[in-house]
Formats: C-alpha cells, structure tokens, sequence
C-alpha cells in the first residue's frame, strides 16, 4: 500500500491533473493506477472489475506484523468490528 | 425549512456556506460571524482543521453556533485522529444537539503550517460515511450501543475536478450507498466536468437519493485565483478564468460575475440541489449572491 495517506477506497480529492498524487507530486496516484488496472481485467468473472468500487471496511490494526497469506487463509483478514454496516448487497464474496 | 428537511424534500435550491475558521478568542467571535453570515444561508458548515491548519475545534465551533440557534453541518476529517476520537467527536457534538456530519478524508498534513505532524487517516472518508451511519443507528463501530441515540443527516463530499472521471462518478455512488444523503461538491473551474459528474450520478441514481451542492468561491482578484491554481491540490483554474478576471478594470466585479455565472451554470444541471459558499472576500458578497438567486431563508 503506498498511498501515503492510506487510503482503502479510491483515490482521495487532492489528485492532480495529471493523476499523480497530491502528497508526492512526482508518484502517479496508486488508486488511478489501480483503476486502470481493473479496467484492464478480464470481462469475466465480472466481480474482478468490479470489486475495485466495493467499499473496504477500517483495517484491523492488530493484524499489523502478522503474515497476510495467513490471514488470508483463515479468514482473519475479513473480520470486520460487529458495528460495522458496509454496504451489505456489494460485499458479498 | 431546516436543512434536513430541504435534503429530503428538495423543495427550493439549497444554500450553504462555510463558516469561517476561528483561532481562539471568545464566543463572541463566533457570535459576529453567524450574525453576519446566519441570516442568509440555510446552513453553515463548521471546518476540521482545513487545508491542514489547526484552528478552534469543529466541535466546539459547531456547539457554539448550535447555541446561538444555527442549523449546522459539522464537518469531520480522517487526517488528525483516529476511529476511537472521531466516534466521541461526533456523538458528544450530538448530546449538544449537532445532528448533521460531513465527512471528508481532509487535505493531507503537506498541505499545511504543521507538515511534520503524524497523518491518521485511521479511516477514510467512505469508511467514515458508514461509521457516523452506525451511530445514528445507535451503535459504535464495535457493536457497543450508543445510550439513547439521536439520528444524524450524514453526509459527504466528492471532487469532480480531479481524475479519474469514471471513479469519481463511482465514488459518489459508494458514498451514497454508505449513507451518505448529501454530497457537497469541491470547488472547481472547469464547468464540462461538472457536467460530465452530474450526467454520471444522474445515471447512476446519486441524485435521487442525497442532494448534491457544488461549491463557489467568493475571491476578490486574480491573485486568489492563481494561488488556488498553484498551491491547493485538485484545483486547476483554466488561464482563461484567470485572465478574465486579471485583464478586467475592476477586479472584484469581475470575480463576482465569474461565480455568478458558475452558479448559475449549477444550478441549471439536472440533479444540482443548491450550492455551497465559501467565502474569501467577507464583504456584502454573500448577501448579492443570494438575492441575485433568491436563495436562502431571507429570500423564502
């Protein structure tokens, strides 16, 4: 992740004119790479483009240090905090 | 009619403005502004620390003007504290009657007098739409309950101006879908974009489900215009603009017929539900622009 604000969905407001980023003038903003990224997936499966607009719910700081392919797998790294709502019809996996 | 109810019922053009930034002082100080600014909008948006300046608080600013009878929109920025702050900022603003949130990811700390400050952005400002949502359903992103919770308006902001058009478009939809009901827009120049944005959220039924403000800036010169253009981040003011106003004998007239016409532009695109003021000039400008439009509670 090297947007320096950490963002988890989609580029912030301060994307310059030429899509490079507001905090690192000369670094493309990572979220417009990403989208072009996605646009350039395979039309199917169809969730591949698609999931880029999914809203991402707060990263679960206490995993940080852990090893990712791990959480992963066990499902750790799809928790979510029992308050969170998301948008439920969007979210689904 | 409250802002809430204009939101939901869209029955004139809304108008908003931004209240200006408070460094310190005493109450008094918030009591001159609002009465100079109150009784011409039909709402005031109470900042966060813009462009990454510390200033009086938004909490205690939005309490203050809730006392003095205001309808406020209390805005609150990812970039200076974390899920844990934002939930008790906007929940005790609440005991105080402050119902209604914008949410922003804020200007990064760059942007500002304090560049070495540690940025948070422990949420965003989708993720942040969702939790204030939470809260007025009367929970805490943990799942523990707010005691005898009061429902917010919440909503959010999205820039048109910057790239990729596409996402932004997207973005807005994501918003909404998170619970936002209003989208105040950011401030741009460039008047095709923000036809290209409203099509897109036209479509994508942004606009039938949150009222959407795009924003003027009351500026007074070119000067104003070429440091938004070279210093604020998602600005980009077209050098015709500039010129317009920089080769005119009378540059305060100038700026005004800039964002007459900027808003009179707005306010004819399908979908626009009003319009946001901030205000550089602090003269009698608020008060032409909403006459000129009969926008506001003086005007209806």
């Amino acid at each position: 992740m090297t947007c320096p604000k950490t963002l988890r969905n989609g580029p912030c407001g301060g994307v310059r004119e030429n899509g490079n980023c507001e905090v690192i003038p000369e670094m493309q903003c990572v979220w417009v790479k990403a989208n072009d990224r996605a646009e350039n997936m395979p039309l199917l499966p169809k969730s591949w483009r698609e999931e880029i607009s999914h809203l991402r719910p707060p990263v679960n700081n206490a995993l940080k240090g852990d090893s990712s392919w791990l959480n992963l797998v066990n499902g750790k790294d799809r928790e979510t905090p029992d308050g969170w709502i998301g948008i439920e019809h969007k979210e689904a996996h | 009619m409250s802002f809430d109810s204009l939101v939901k019922n869209r029955a004139r053009p809304i108008v908003t403005a931004e209240f200006p930034s408070i460094n310190g002082g005493t109450l008094d100080q918030v009591a001159r502004e609002w009465e100079r600014l109150g009784p011409l909008v039909d709402a005031v948006n109470v900042t966060d620390n813009p462009a990454a300046h510390a200033h009086s608080s938004n909490v205690s600013v939005a309490i203050a003007l809730q006392n003095l009878g205001a309808d406020v929109i209390m805005q609150v920025v990812c970039r200076d504290k974390n899920r844990l702050a934002i939930q008790a900022d906007i929940v005790g603003a609440a005991m105080h009657g402050v119902r209604t949130i914008c949410a922003l990811t804020g200007d990064d700390v760059t942007a500002g007098d304090e560049p070495e400050a540690r940025r948070v952005f422990d949420l965003d400002g989708p993720q942040l739409i969702s939790v204030a949502t939470g809260l007025s359903q009367g929970t805490f992103l943990s799942g523990r309950k707010v005691t005898d919770h009061k429902e917010l308006l919440v909503g959010g902001v999205e820039n048109p101006f910057a790239p990729p058009m596409q996402t932004r478009i997207k973005r807005a939809r994501m918003k909404v879908d998170a619970g936002a009901k209003f989208l105040q827009l950011q401030i741009g120049y460039q008047p095709e974009m923000l036809e290209e944005f409203m099509a897109g959220i036209v479509a994508n039924g942004v606009t039938q489900d949150a009222a959407i403000i795009p924003t003027v800036i009351l500026t007074k010169n070119s000067r104003a215009l070429n440091f938004m253009n070279d210093k604020v981040a998602g600005i980009v003011v077209p050098q015709n603009v500039i010129d317009r106003v920089a080769e005119s004998e009378d540059q305060p007239e100038a700026s005004y017929q800039l964002v007459r016409d900027s808003v009179e532009h707005a306010l004819s695109l399908p979908g626009v539900a009003g319009i946001h003021i901030t205000d550089f000039r602090h003269d009698d400008t608020v008060a032409r622009l909403v006459s000129d439009f009969n926008l506001g509670p003086q005007h209806n």
